[in-house]
């Protein structure tokens, strides 16, 4: 009997504190953890994983150095640190958009440690193998759809569609 | 004002379990998955390095770039749960929704 009068004093302070954050207006009552879905976000990460995916792509296929060199496609990454950028202010711009933004400080290490590797290989002189390529790879693949599968699922509505 | 404290926790509850129940074999199947691939990549770089085909230097820039990816990884899920959450919360609102406003006369949940 008194774990049930315990019990309902929880839900009461429950229902209460819930009923307070409506009062405080948060979105008519509906409430928001997160931010909403981003059409942009969604557009400028999907526009990047194909570019990075291309890259990768072409390196496989060059194995003589100097067409392999960071040197030689120093272009691809400052071009991809721009998109980068532009992204993580647009982020930083959104209200509630902190998991966001740091996957996408994970997106731009992650990439400053294939530049540092790409580099050390111009040391060498020597291309990176279809081998060494293959992690990163799979890694970048798995950040682009990290942020796309949180950014999507903030859609929210259907949960199949999110899926 | 008389509310039936019972129900409503009965059907909040309910409510509660059926969204996080929902979304929940997704965010598990996506972690599992995600994991397996990491896994195989950490003993790709292992093997390069033991096999001498990358240097310590490159192995750490390989290990952080896999480190990154986790987090990247588990921020999604921690996101996608934080959205679980928030509509079962939503969900759980929607069941005691007529009740409570008949109760305080008014539409205090929208």
């Amino acid at each position: 009997m008194k774990q049930v009068r315990k019990y309902n004093q929880q839900f009461k302070r429950l229902l209460v504190a819930l009923m307070l954050i409506c009062f405080l207006g948060i979105s008519g009552c509906a409430i928001t953890l997160v931010s909403t879905y981003d059409e942009q976000t969604d557009k400028n990460v999907t526009a990047l994983q194909k570019k990075v995916d291309a890259f990768f792509l072409k390196l496989e296929g060059l194995n003589k150095y100097p067409d392999c060199s960071y040197a030689s496609n120093k272009s691809f990454y400052d071009d991809s640190k721009v998109d980068i950028n532009s992204m993580q202010i647009r982020a930083n711009a959104i209200p509630q958009n902190d998991l966001t933004i740091q996957q996408l400080d994970s997106l731009s290490n992650a990439f400053s440690s294939l530049e540092d590797l790409h580099k050390l290989k111009d040391k060498k002189s020597t291309c990176l193998t279809r081998e060494e390529i293959e992690p990163p790879r799979t890694a970048f693949n798995s950040i682009f759809q990290a942020i796309l599968k949180f950014e999507i699922a903030k859609k929210r509505g259907d949960s199949k569609q999110n899926k | 004002m008389s509310l039936d404290i019972g129900k409503m926790a009965g059907d909040m509850g309910a409510a509660f379990l059926n969204v996080l129940k929902d979304k929940a074999p997704d965010i598990e199947k996506y972690a599992k998955d995600e994991s397996a691939k990491m896994a195989q990549s950490l003993a790709k770089i292992a093997s390069l390095l033991a096999a001498g085909k990358i240097d310590e230097d490159e192995a750490k820039l390989q290990l952080n770039i896999q480190k990154q990816a986790t987090k990247a990884v588990l921020l999604a899920i921690a996101g996608v749960s934080l959205l679980a959450a928030e509509a079962a919360i939503n969900a759980a609102l929607a069941t005691v929704k007529t009740a409570v406003n008949t109760a305080v006369g008014f539409a205090l949940i929208a």
